[in-house]
Order: C-alpha cells, then sequence, then structure tokens
C-alpha cells in the first residue's frame, strides 16, 4: 500500500520510509547549512536505488530543503547574499578545474584512490578541528585567548589584501578575493569527492571567513541551493539519473524538516551548532574508514553515487 | 544430477503443455514485484523444472580491490558481456527432486547458472574470472534477479498419463524492462523428456512510463521542472511557516 514504483530508479519504495529519510536529513540541513548529500546518498543506496541515480536525484531534494532552509533563515537574518554570491562565483570556477583534474587522475587511473582518501581525511580534519575548537569554546576563557592571539596573525594577512569589502549581515570586512578564493577551493573540492561541499564551505566560512555559525548556517544553503541547481540539470540533461518522483517524495520530507531545523537552530549557540555537526561527520568519517578497512561482502558493486 | 545437453538441442518427445499469467507485466504507480502464476502438464513419471530468463545485456561495475595491501576500495572495472538480467530456477521438493541443493543447481552444465557462462564474455584486468562471474552471482542475488529454489511447484492430478502442475513465482520490483521467457523441462531418468517456453513482456505503463519518456527524450526540459517544482516545494513550505519571528 505504501509503496511507489520510481520508473528511473527502476525499482519501487516504501513512501514512509523515503519521506522519513528526507525529513531527518532536512532537519540537518536547516540546523548545521549542510545540504546532507553525503548522508542521503549512502541512506538511497541502502534501499535498493541505483548509485547514480541516488546522488542526481538527491541533489533535485537539496534544491528544495536548501530553497526552505534559505527562505527560514533569511527571515532570521542569517543569510549574506553578498558573500554568497562571491563563494558561488568562487565555486563555479573551482568546480569546473575540479571536473577536469578528475578527468586527468581517471585517465592515470588513480581517481578512485584519490576521492576515496581525500574524503577520509577530510571528514577527519574538519571534525577534529571543529570538535576541539567548538569543546573549547564552550569551556569559555583560555579558548578566546587562544583564539585571538591566532586571530590577530591571520587579521592582518587579510587585512592587507585589496578591494577591501564591508559584509553588513556577517558583521566582517575583508577583501573579496578571500570568498572567491574559497570559494573555488572548496569547488574543487567538492568536485573531486562528488558532494555539494556544506560540510567543507561550513568550516571555510567559520575559521577562515569569520563569519557567525548562524549566519553560516543561512549564506551556506542559499550557496548550495545554486550548485544543486546546477547538477540537477546537468544530470537529467547529460546522465538521465534525476528520479523526479523520488525526489519529490524526499523534498516534501526535507522542505518540512529543514524549517524545523532552522527553529532548532536558532535556540542553540554557536559552538553547540559546531560540537554537534562535528561529531555527525566525525561518525560518517568512522563509517567511511571502516568500509575500507573491512572486506566487503561482494567484491563488485554498481558504477555511480559518491 | 547431469543432463545430456542443452535443451535446445533435445528432441523432447513428450508434449508439456503451459500456461503463464499475466502474459504482460505492468509496472505502473503501485508497482512492487509480481506474482506470476505457471501451469501446465508433464508426463506422469516425469518432474518440473522452471526456469524465467531475461534479455541478455551488458553490464559494466566497479571491482574493489585491495590498495597498498590493507585498504578495500574501488580499483578498476569489470564488464559482463551478455549476462541474461534475470536467472530464476524452481524445481520440485521430494525424493524424485532432481537438485538437492541451490548450489548443484547452479553448477549444472545444461540447466543451471554454468550453462550460461559458457555464452558469458567477462572483461577484465584481474584474472580469475570464475571468482568474478561468482561475485557477479551475488550481487544479483542481493538485488532477487538472480534466485534459485526448491518446492514452488506443486502437482495435481493425473490423467492419460500426465499430471498436471502448478508454481507461483514473484518477480522482483527492481525487475528490468523486457522480454523474458519462462521455461518448463519435464525431466526424467537423467534426461530432459518434455520441454516448453512462452515469453512476457514486462513494460513501464501510467504515471512512470510518462515520467521515463520525458526525462529519456528532453532531458533539459525534464531537469528545469524537476528543478522549479523542488523550488516551489520550497518556498511553499517557507510560506506554511510564514508566522514565525523575523531577524533578531
Amino acid at each position: 500500500m505504501w509503496h511507489l514504483y520510481l520508473p528511473i530508479a527502476g525499482n519501487s519504495v516504501n513512501v514512509l520510509l523515503i519521506f522519513i529519510m528526507g525529513g531527518i536529513v532536512g532537519f540537518l540541513s536547516g540546523i548545521f547549512g549542510v545540504g546532507g548529500g553525503f548522508l542521503m546518498t549512502p541512506l538511497l543506496i541502502m534501499v535498493g536505488i541505483p548509485p547514480t541515480v541516488a546522488a542526481a536525484s538527491d541533489s533535485n531534494q537539496i534544491v528544495g530543503a536548501s530553497t526552505s532552509g534559505t527562505l527560514a533563515h533569511y527571515r532570521l537574518g542569517n543569510v549574506d547574499f553578498k558573500m554568497g554570491i562571491l563563494l558561488l562565483i568562487g565555486g563555479v570556477i573551482g568546480g569546473t578545474i575540479g571536473v577536469q583534474i578528475i578527468k586527468v587522475l581517471r585517465h592515470m587511473g588513480n581517481a578512485d584512490f584519490l576521492i576515496q582518501v581525500t574524503y577520509v581525511i577530510m571528514l577527519g580534519f574538519v571534525g577534529i578541528y571543529m570538535f576541539a575548537e567548538s569543546l573549547q569554546g564552550l569551556k569559555g576563557a583560555k579558548a578566546v585567548d587562544f583564539v585571538q592571539k591566532k586571530e590577530s596573525r591571520y587579521a592582518m594577512i587579510v587585512k592587507k589584501l585589496p578591494w577591501q569589502t564591508h559584509f553588513e549581515k556577517s558583521g566582517v570586512e575583508l577583501s573579496i578575493i578571500m570568498p572567491l578564493v574559497l570559494g573555488a577551493f572548496v569547488g574543487i573540492l567538492a568536485a573531486i569527492m562528488g558532494v555539494g561541499g556544506g560540510f567543507i564551505m561550513v568550516p571555510v566560512m567559520v575559521y577562515l571567513l569569520r563569519m557567525p555559525m548562524h549566519v553560516v548556517v543561512g549564506t551556506s544553503l542559499f550557496q548550495i541551493l545554486f550548485t544543486c541547481i546546477d547538477v540537477t540539470i546537468m544530470q537529467a540533461r547529460t546522465n538521465h539519473t534525476v528520479d523526479f518522483l523520488l525526489a519529490l517524495i524526499l523534498l516534501v520530507g526535507s522542505t518540512l524538516g529543514a524549517q524545523f531545523g532552522a527553529k532548532i537552530s536558532k535556540r542553540l549557540k554557536g559552538d553547540q551548532l559546531k560540537i554537534i555537526l562535528a561529531s555527525l561527520v566525525l561518525v560518517v568519517m568512522v563509517k567511511m574508514l571502516l568500509g575500507l578497512l573491512l572486506r566487503p561482502h561482494i567484491l563488485l558493486a554498481y558504477i555511480g553515487g559518491h | 544430477m547431469c543432463f545430456t545437453g542443452h535443451p535446445e538441442f533435445i528432441q523432447a518427445s513428450m508434449p508439456v503443455k503451459i500456461t503463464v499469467q499475466p502474459d504482460q507485466i505492468l509496472m505502473g504507480a503501485s508497482y512492487d514485484g509480481t506474482d506470476i502464476s505457471v501451469s501446465g502438464e508433464i508426463p506422469e513419471d516425469s518432474e518440473a523444472l522452471i526456469r524465467v530468463i531475461g534479455h541478455t545485456e551488458d553490464s559494466r561495475l566497479k571491482k574493489k580491490g585491495q590498495a597498498l595491501g590493507f585498504l578495500w576500495m574501488n580499483l578498476g572495472s569489470v564488464e559482463f558481456h551478455k549476462v541474461p538480467s534475470v536467472f530464476l530456477l524452481y524445481w520440485s521438493k521430494g525424493d524424485n527432486a532432481f537438485f538437492h541443493s541451490v548450489q548443484e543447481a547452479w553448477q549444472s552444465p545444461d540447466l543451471g547458472l554454468e550453462a550460461i557462462k559458457k555464452q558469458v564474455d567477462i572483461v577484465s584486468d584481474y584474472e580469475d574470472k570464475e571468482a568474478l562471474f561468482e561475485e557477479f552471482i551475488k550481487l544479483k542475488q542481493k538485488s532477487g534477479l538472480y534466485g534459485a529454489a526448491e518446492g514452488r511447484i506443486r502437482y495435481k492430478e493425473e490423467n492419460k498419463g500426465m499430471k498436471s502442475f502448478s508454481c507461483s513465482l514473484r518477480l522482483p520490483s527492481g525487475l528490468p524492462q523486457g522480454v523474458y521467457k519462462v521455461e518448463v523441462f519435464a525431466v526424467k531418468e537423467g534426461g530432459i523428456a518434455g520441454y516448453s517456453v512462452k515469453e512476457i513482456r514486462a513494460r513501464q505503463a501510467g504515471m512512470p512510463s510518462l515520467i521515463a519518456s520525458l526525462a529519456f527524450n528532453h532531458g533539459t526540459l525534464y531537469g528545469i521542472l524537476a528543478v522549479l517544482v523542488a523550488v516551489i516545494a520550497g518556498l511553499l513550505t517557507g510560506v506554511m511557516f510564514k508566522g514565525e519571528k523575523g531577524a533578531h
């Protein structure tokens, strides 16, 4: 009774299960400003969706969740459009470079190895750093001294760059070169790892652009929205792997989840948000590491996915 | 039990009548796998074996191996050419059952996967093709597209040297579109005494068919529409929650 046949995925799914999965990932998206692709795609593969269809349809649902999340955060005053557009421009340039890098690596035969190892290292680095830093922040004074000492050296370098601009919503003043270059860096990594980049973009915005966590969440969602619009249309045009029915069920759940996530995000302090996100990232990293160390049950797999 | 040859070269001397219902599988929005009923008559001193084979296809898969001696990851790809999309095998239980295990059924050189393996072409840098084929079977079994089971065939009354049989088979929800052969073998004393085959066709219908047609024939438009629906859904949800407080 609760089953729906998905024509592009070529399989039938339990509608309620998919709706709940969308809701949970949308909720996380609303709280942390991540697209959730690194969670959703493996979950969809587990319920029998082919990897290429899971990744492409997930991009489609992220469009819905991030629209909902961006709107919710906009109302809370958490979206820095100026910063978001600069990050997006950098991201598009970086993504294009990243795709070329992957082509070269695939030709050399090293692509999969590099992608897997990059994933684990990035997740581990981001998770551990974020966890340690936010733990110190929650503990109080000592952390402030540490950050201030580091900040002054970093702030000096950043202040010397040309084209300094004030970003009102974020309450920071820095060169427009910063979001362009950092956006490009995230774009390259996102293209290599095949993800929207939220879990890399959020720490970059917090630690390198010095944006307050609540504005980071809203701005990150704004940037992910456009990245995923591009990916959805490209995947539909080139690979025909977007299953609209699957994306529709997911996004009904995720758009609702994102609204609730935004409300919860409002109630939590910046350091609390960071430490929870860091924990989530570390759990995903451990899961990936186990996947690398333990012998898989079947030594063949369908092509595609993350 | 070993048979004397491939069914196509056997001169089946005894008649086998079969009926397959339905003869067409329509995969509409509510499709979640389906049962097909195979019934008919075989010579009374023989046993029935039913095989369902899908169209042949080429399949390219990732091959996992160990990098640096300890990291399991994708280390290349393998191509399987001319493999059946579906392979299901059913036989009756009892003292006269001619397969006593799934392994025995798979290894039957005329009726099991061993028979199929002869036509499959495996392209890979990895040399152990037997091991690769075993992994391929595991992958297909996991999705329910390859399978073997005993005890699904039931016999009824015997009449004028023939006995009637019936069997209900489950086709999985991930069934690819295409034409499937439902084959019935009447097996007796190590040989095939009778054979008959019917074809059934599986295709998408209704809304899934419409969506697939749009996706494959008008990809860019489909992508834009998918994005528009997602944005509208996101905005509508935002309107539903409009009563929230603004910036602090």
